[in-house]
């Protein structure tokens, strides 16, 4: 497990400031879909039931019936857990001295970036939409000095109150270390 | 006329595939996951659940008898298929 009080390659003085990871209300469309999909097999179940009684007196379909609805029940099951991990392992960790970016992939991939302080030049954020803008969340992007935008915090809680936070750490950052070349 | 414990079989394997898939998925959960009450809950919460499904489905299958044969295509609907000729 991630221990968060012993990050990899962390500094003697460095803290940690953000733990972040999307909104919980990215994941309600996706729990709502799969709780029609997981409710199927009883409501066909009770649609037989209703509508053709004598299907489950046939012998042996109710046997058949049950084997194949617990079998779709639990990959379905199996299936919405999956895009939960998908979810939840999903995070974004700021420290005093860097920004740690962790993305989940399906069930194998794994990608773990970071970035300095430092380096960060610019840091903005979008709320866009009425539920963002109700629920205060949205996205967070990190601009180093090149070119390419170097991270999006996608659908994070308080995004302006953390792109503010970014900025006053990377200043902060680059004061207190004025050898760094930004040369970049 | 198809014998049920065939498909009995293949549910065994279908439970035997998602034995491993549920092994891999936890094993990822627990090893990437941060040592948080929302992780054990979670994880709990998607056990508990799955060992209600195959011990309710297990519990009903014990009831069942093994030796019948169940005909696939029901009866009333082969007319359908054999243009009005009975089986």
């Amino acid at each position: 497990m991630i221990d968060l009080s012993k990050l990899p390659g962390g500094a003697a003085d460095e803290e940690n400031v953000f733990f972040l990871r999307p909104h919980w209300l990215v994941l309600l469309p996706i729990i709502a879909g799969f709780g029609v999909v997981l409710v199927l097999p009883f409501a066909v179940w009770f649609g037989l039931q209703t509508m053709n009684p004598a299907f489950f007196e046939t012998p042996g379909y109710e046997t058949l019936y049950v084997l194949g609805a617990s079998a779709f029940f639990l990959y379905a099951w199996l299936f919405l857990f999956q895009i939960f991990i998908d979810y939840f392992l999903d995070i974004w960790i700021v420290t005093t001295h860097r920004i740690i970016d962790i993305q989940q992939h399906g069930m194998f991939g794994r990608t773990t970036s970071e970035l300095l302080l430092d380096r960060v030049q610019d840091v903005s954020s979008d709320v866009r939409g009425f539920i963002h803008t109700v629920f205060d969340y949205g996205n967070v992007h990190v601009q180093t000095a090149g070119e390419r935008e170097r991270f999006v915090f996608e659908n994070v809680p308080h995004p302006v109150h953390v792109s503010k936070r970014i900025l006053e750490l990377a200043e902060r950052r680059r004061t207190a270390t004025p050898t760094v070349s930004r040369t970049e | 006329m198809v014998s049920l414990t065939v498909f009995l079989i293949a549910w065994i394997v279908l439970l035997a595939i998602f034995g491993l898939l549920v092994l891999l998925t936890l094993v990822q959960m627990l090893r990437h996951g941060l040592p948080s009450p929302s992780t054990y809950v979670t994880t709990f919460l998607f056990l508990l659940v799955t060992a209600g499904v195959v011990i309710g489905t297990s519990w009903y299958l014990t009831g069942v008898d093994w030796n019948a044969t169940i005909n696939l295509v029901p009866e009333s609907i082969l007319p359908f298929f054999l243009g009005g000729q009975e089986a």
